[in-house]
């Protein structure tokens, strides 16, 4: 080999090397990550931009939205899975490498590869041993590259997070501080360091049934149910997944696990509130849910709940043809009360 | 090459062409149509908005109701005449169990006020400044409506200017419990 090929060969893989270096250490801190996430987030009304890249309102409010999370401590799988929520998977630029969606990342390699082996069938012996040599440096740097996204991708996967696992000190402390300045990312590491800490993972079933992530919180309400808790952690528990699997589209089920916890706790109004909507709402039986509500009537709650409590009924009441009862009086206490009123008239 | 090599090529290329030329006609539809949203089958986002009226916070959800939250902008031409429809389906659902609430997107509280005067005021009218809830549904431009059901659960996202055969058509099979409406034949 001359001398000519070995400054090329160093030169490339130097080139080679820092691509991959950047590829690889990239930069994290905050503002960088802001750009990082946002570049892969697709302008929801533009035309294959990103959102870092688009000068559109929606985008600007977007990125606000994600410095905001930044700031919270929320990881980039976390933010990512956030606007896939609402937007859907096209949301994102790239597709995540999983499912059907793999066939895109491997097909460019793999007709590169068919097209390399091609032109080497038609490539006369002398070029031949040349272009071997070449074929595999594609190759292998086509391999690399995926490599990379690849783990790229995994480290952004909260079950594979690069930060280290909490040590015990570290779990008892997040399970001992207020669970309201715990992110559901350190939650989701201390329920999967001790399994059995009944509270974290009731609270994340709140936080998951409040964002709307219901598959999230059935996985952990499953969970839940067959634990070994305190009475009142399990009446709770079958609360939870009973109305869990109501919004997952299984009412039957959902008013099973609802009367078990009404078993345990006949006066929980939450039980009861709820139960009342899974047999009007899921099970179409309004006289069912009549029976309920009228248990739930006779106890103390705040006016907004009242006034959902007895519009529920006139919708039951309703379907049953029986009279309406007047809600006048509850509407006047909503609307009075500090309590956020709902959407009327 | 071979004659059965260009056979398939010449296949393969007429069904690269149909495929595009079906997804253009498509996309040349304009008409509002029950379209896909993450959102659907799950609960209605939890934002509470102010009533531009009576400066009220109000949440969106509400037990027992149908909710029809219809995204609009002062600026978007189609967003007025299905405005002044929505106006009149309060009245016509007055008796019933379904509240309408309009949320005024990316929109200038001045303009906002000069539409509901143009309009009609009778639908319940949320400010939206930051975008947050826009974002919560994932609104991509105005009009979009969403249909919540009585259990707070949203059963359909409609982008496009909705007529009253559709909203009306909607609202009764979510009144029969219908929840899956994506594989239902609609009024247009």
């Amino acid at each position: 080999m001359s001398r000519r090929h070995i400054i090329r060969a160093v030169v490339t893989a130097l080139l080679a090397g820092i691509v991959l270096f950047g590829m690889i250490a990239g930069s994290s801190g905050p503002r960088d990550r802001v750009r990082a996430i946002t570049s892969r987030l697709k302008c929801p009304v533009c035309q294959g931009e990103s959102v870092a890249d688009s000068p559109s309102d929606v985008s600007r409010q977007i990125v606000a939205q994600v410095q905001d999370q930044v700031s919270q401590g929320r990881t980039d799988a976390q933010i990512e899975q956030y606007f896939v929520d609402r937007y859907g998977s096209n949301e994102l630029l790239d597709p995540p490498p999983s499912g059907r969606n793999l066939v895109l990342w491997l097909v460019p390699p793999l007709i590169f590869a068919g097209g390399v082996l091609l032109v080497q069938r038609k490539v006369t012996s002398p070029n031949r041993r040349r272009l071997r040599v070449g074929s595999v440096v594609a190759l292998a740097a086509c391999g690399a590259v995926l490599l990379v996204v690849f783990r790229d991708r995994s480290a952004s996967d909260p079950s594979s997070a690069a930060t280290p696992p909490p040590t015990t000190q570290q779990a008892t402390d997040t399970t001992t501080r207020d669970l309201s300045t715990v992110t559901n990312d350190e939650m989701e590491t201390v329920i999967s360091q001790n399994p059995t800490v009944v509270g974290m993972r009731l609270a994340i079933i709140k936080r998951y049934i409040a964002d709307g992530e219901i598959d999230k919180a059935l996985r952990h309400s499953a969970v839940a149910v067959e634990m070994q808790s305190t009475p009142a952690e399990y009446e709770q528990a079958l609360q939870l997944h009973g109305w869990v699997t109501f919004l997952h589209g299984e009412p039957a089920s959902g008013a099973k696990y609802l009367r078990a916890s009404l078993a345990l706790a006949p006066d929980d109004r939450d039980s009861l509130w709820l139960l009342a909507q899974v047999e009007l709402n899921g099970l179409k039986d309004p006289q069912s849910s009549l029976t309920v509500l009228d248990r739930l009537i006779g106890e103390q709650m705040d006016v907004g709940r009242r006034t959902d409590v007895l519009s529920l009924l006139n919708v039951a009441r309703k379907q049953l043809g029986l009279a309406m009862v007047d809600l006048t009086t509850a509407m006047a206490d909503a609307a009075r009360s500090t309590t956020t009123p709902a959407v009327s008239g | 090459m071979k004659r059965t090599s260009r056979i398939a090529f010449a296949i393969v290329g007429i069904m690269i062409i149909v495929g595009f030329s079906w997804a253009a006609v498509r996309s040349l539809n304009n008409g509002a149509s029950i379209t896909n949203s993450a959102l659907i089958g799950k609960p209605v986002p939890g934002e509470s908005l102010f009533d531009i009226e009576t400066a009220e916070k109000i949440s969106l959800n509400s037990p027992g109701n149908i909710v029809v939250i219809n995204f609009w902008a002062p600026w978007c031409a189609p967003c007025a005449g299905e405005h002044r429809m929505l106006n009149d389906a309060v009245a016509r659902y007055a008796q019933q169990n379904v509240r309408f609430v309009g949320i005024a997107y990316q929109s200038e509280n001045d303009a906002v006020t000069r539409f509901l005067d143009a309009n009609g005021h009778a639908v319940r009218t949320l400010l939206d400044p930051d975008g947050k809830a826009a974002i919560d549904f994932g609104v991509t431009g105005p009009p979009e409506t969403f249909f919540i059901d009585g259990s707070g659960v949203v059963r359909a996202r409609v982008a496009g200017a909705m007529s009253t055969a559709l909203l009306d058509d909607i609202l009764t099979k979510l009144a029969n419990g219908t929840t899956d409406l994506s594989k239902i034949k609609l009024a247009s």
